[in-house]
């Protein structure tokens, strides 16, 4: 190595299984040759690395193990929920410590106002608190109905046309239909 | 006010708008008691002591509970569902009646009476016989009834019911509406 350098014998460690490829840009293909002519250890270490290449090339393919495939996938999936995980909790602290948690409690807030006005829109309720106060609402007003129709001994008459002939009135309509 | 703390109270005032919406109706704080139209009849009639160790059967529906009782209802009737979101709060008591307290009731319901006419209610049903008193106040405000209020005992039934409801109120509504239901009677609630 008389007159190869350091820096240029690396430079063909490096590049050798590039050029070897065909990958290599053609400034860098044209570097590689030139490098190769000034040593004549290198230019047998490229003819074993040109033969083994070639002998690998010529060699069937061979499928990889079902037991290495699984196991390998396992291995990348879980690095993916890692990082996944990690970047969503990354993302939370810098939320929470930027200025946002009056947002987020608002927001939290707009999600319980919105979904409460929501809920019985989609049908008959199933919430039992709700269930049980729309039938003691029923029952109130149903009291308040039967007060209406109850013919009084002691009657105002000034408020009989807001309260009582309305009421005797929608009582007839519903008898008559 | 320093940024953290102006942060901070936000923080502090949107948690307690949250809480207040779920808690104040568990409170025993009536969300209408500032309303002309609500009456705390347990109060104005003593009716804890008069009706001595029976529990009453309360109903208070009001706030957003009436809210989702009014959209519960709205799937079988729309109509009902609108009324009540025209209501601001619904209040029942009842009381368990002996069959010999009937006299005892009336004299009751003459005190409520005189109390809410005092204050600017109106009788608009006074029925008494031996087996049955009603009675029916309104308040006006205007020529908006803003509440009502039914004293009812039936000797038969066994209970005395009292019911108060605040809001914008029709009573041509309430009339074809609350005809629709029967009266289950407290021991069912």
């Amino acid at each position: 190595m008389t007159t190869l350098d350091r820096n240029n014998r690396e430079w063909f460690d490096d590049h050798i299984e590039a050029f070897l490829d065909g990958d290599l840009k053609p400034e860098d293909a044209n570097r590689f040759d030139d490098i190769a002519l000034m040593d004549e250890d290198l230019q047998r270490e490229l003819k074993v690395a040109r033969s083994i290449s070639t002998s690998l090339g010529s060699m069937p393919d061979m499928d990889c193990p079902d037991e290495v495939v699984k196991a390998v996938m396992s291995h990348v999936r879980r690095d993916v929920r890692g990082s996944f995980v990690a970047d969503m909790k990354s993302r939370l602290q810098n939320l929470a410590s930027f200025q946002l948690k009056p947002a987020l409690a608002v927001a939290l807030l707009v999600i319980v106002v919105v979904s409460s006005s929501l809920i019985g829109r989609r049908g008959p309720t199933t919430d039992p608190e709700v269930t049980q106060a729309l039938a003691d609402v029923k029952m109130a007003l149903a009291y308040l109905s039967n007060a209406g129709r109850t013919t009084g001994t002691t009657v105002r008459q000034d408020v009989v046309p807001l309260v009582v002939g309305p009421v005797s009135r929608s009582m007839n309509e519903l008898i008559e239909n | 006010m320093k940024p953290n703390m102006k942060r901070g109270y936000q923080i502090v005032l949107s948690f307690l708008l949250l809480a207040g919406i779920t808690l104040l109706p568990a409170s025993g704080q009536r969300l209408n008691e500032g309303h002309p139209g609500y009456v705390d009849l347990e109060r104005i009639g003593d009716l804890d002591d008069f009706f001595d160790d029976d529990d009453p059967r309360e109903v208070n529906v009001e706030g957003p509970l009436m809210r989702l009782v009014a959209e519960a209802s709205r799937f079988e009737d729309p109509e009902l569902a609108d009324l009540l979101l025209t209501l601001d709060g619904v209040y029942v008591l009842g009381y368990p009646l002996d069959s010999g307290d009937l006299d005892d009731f009336n004299d009751r319901a003459s005190m409520i009476g005189r109390e809410l006419e005092d204050r600017g209610w109106t009788v608009v049903v006074k029925y008494r016989d031996e087996d049955e008193n009603v009675r029916l106040y309104v308040k006006m405000d205007g020529v908006q009834v803003s509440g009502m209020v039914v004293m009812s005992v039936e000797k038969g039934s066994r209970e005395s019911v009292f019911v108060n409801i605040v809001g914008d109120i029709d009573p041509e509504k309430i009339g074809r509406i609350g005809q629709k239901f029967n009266i289950g009677g407290m021991k069912d609630l």
